[in-house]
């Protein structure tokens, strides 16, 4: 059957955890999208992937179904996995957790080109770095 | 039970700080994020900006934990710098508590069709002498069937068929049409659709409404067909698009008795002319044509053959 597309939501959702209350309920229920059934398919597909964070992009359709696709890992996550760390400094600015080259950034920064919707690989390789700063990850030459 | 409050952290950042942000951000508040504006009737956020936000319990409020954000969001604010930090701004709003895994059902409302009754599974509504109570789980992948395609293919399915037919259904998606054959008197309906998603979602939908027994449901495209002899079928629904329906209006007419109905739907504004043209080439004699909105749904019968053809 034909579909028209009305809206697309952007959430950010814990991998097989997601549940009907916020951030979900209110941005898919305004649109009346069957939030429990979002619940279901995207804990489903996301099951092997507990403790992340997943992007989620969620197409809405004038008839009120949805289909979603799941985007790449947020770039915190991608920072962790090429420092090679499991968890994020608990005091970014005093506390170094690991590091990263700058040609690591820059592999992000392509990875991540099309979410961030950056103007140019320099913009994306500053929001990367950052980030890296945020989680305590230095960036090194 | 009371169902909790929450406080939304609404957030405008610049675009392409915003994953960042529900990052930073998230280091309180964490649980998930939102992006965009925060409702349909909200204006959307000025250009270059984005709308993060993210949800805590109003129970959890404090002066600490606001303090908290408020740290997080000037750190932010230091990464992003002073030139792309401009027109960035941090707000609190309280959300009322809400049941999100139900509210969502209070704007799905049940629909007639002549004796045919669409409802959600909670509806208690009163059934009339003949109607038939077609129970569908509204939203999904696969609609709630209010969509003008369907509701002209079940228009067209409550004029055309007669008890004890056989009916195809090409491109069943939530597998409405086809339960609804069967719950209106149809002998079976055999459904294909090359969306593997869609066949538990259609085959639920005929469990749920009894009549799974004269449901059949294929995952594939039009080549199911090849598994039964021509002339199958008394009638067949096909809620496609316009360049489908014109690339396998054989194939339908194949499946049909000569004199058997077809409804062919899906068929947006502009798009008409080619499907009429293909379906006459394919023997099939179009005899009306409904629009809803800009969809076009044909309705007709297989031609006879001529005698010595």
């Amino acid at each position: 059957m034909a579909k028209e597309a009305v809206a697309k939501i952007k959430l950010q959702c814990p991998a097989g955890q997601a549940t009907p209350a916020p951030p979900v309920g209110p941005a898919l229920g305004s649109h009346g999208v069957n939030i429990g059934l979002f619940v279901k398919q995207f804990n489903d597909q996301t099951r092997d992937r507990a403790g992340l964070i997943i992007p989620v992009e969620i197409t809405v359709y004038k008839d009120r179904s949805f289909d979603f696709i799941l985007r790449s890992p947020p770039a915190a996550v991608l920072l962790k996995k090429a420092a090679g760390i499991a968890t994020a400094a608990h005091t970014p600015g005093t506390e170094v957790a690991g590091s990263v080259t700058r040609k690591q950034v820059e592999e992000i920064a392509k990875t991540k080109m099309a979410d961030l919707n950056a103007r140019d690989l320099d913009h994306a390789c500053r929001i990367i770095e950052g980030t890296a700063r945020s989680a305590g990850i230095q960036v090194k030459n | 039970m009371t169902l909790p409050s929450w406080i939304e952290v609404r957030a405008l950042v610049p675009q392409a700080w915003s994953e960042t942000a529900a990052l930073v951000l998230g280091e309180v508040v964490s649980g998930g994020a939102a992006f965009g504006r925060p409702s349909l009737g909200s204006k959307p956020a000025p250009s270059g900006l984005d709308y993060v936000r993210l949800f805590f319990q109003e129970s959890q409020d404090s002066p600490v934990v606001r303090a908290q954000i408020q740290a997080c969001w000037t750190r932010l604010g230091e990464l992003v710098g002073p030139q792309d930090w401009q027109g960035s701004s941090l707000e609190y709003v309280r959300l009322a508590g809400e049941d999100y895994a139900s509210s969502w059902r209070k704007d799905f409302r049940s629909f007639r069709l002549g004796r045919l009754l669409v409802v959600a599974p909670q509806w208690n509504g009163r059934v009339k002498t003949r109607e038939v109570r077609l129970e569908l789980e509204p939203g999904g992948a696969f609609g709630t069937g209010r969509h003008a395609t369907t509701r002209g293919c079940l228009s067209a399915l409550l004029a055309c068929l007669r008890p004890g037919e056989r009916v195809l259904d090409a491109g069943t998606g939530s597998g409405i049409l086809a339960v609804a054959a069967a719950m209106l008197g149809a002998h079976s309906a055999l459904a294909f659709d090359n969306d593997p998603h869609a066949l538990p979602y259609a085959e639920d939908l005929a469990q749920r409404n009894g009549c799974a027994s004269r449901c059949q449901f294929l995952c594939g495209g039009f080549e199911v067909l090849t598994a039964h002899a021509p002339a199958s079928f008394d009638g067949v629904l096909a809620n496609l698009y316009a360049d489908v329906l014109v690339q396998h209006a054989a194939a339908l007419s194949r499946a049909l008795i000569p004199g058997g109905w077809f409804v062919l739907s899906g068929i947006a504004s502009g798009r008409q002319l080619a499907v009429l043209a293909a379906a006459r080439q394919a023997g099939l004699d179009v005899k009306s044509v409904h629009e809803r909105g800009r969809w076009t749904t044909l309705r007709g019968r297989k031609t006879f053959p001529t005698p010595g053809s």
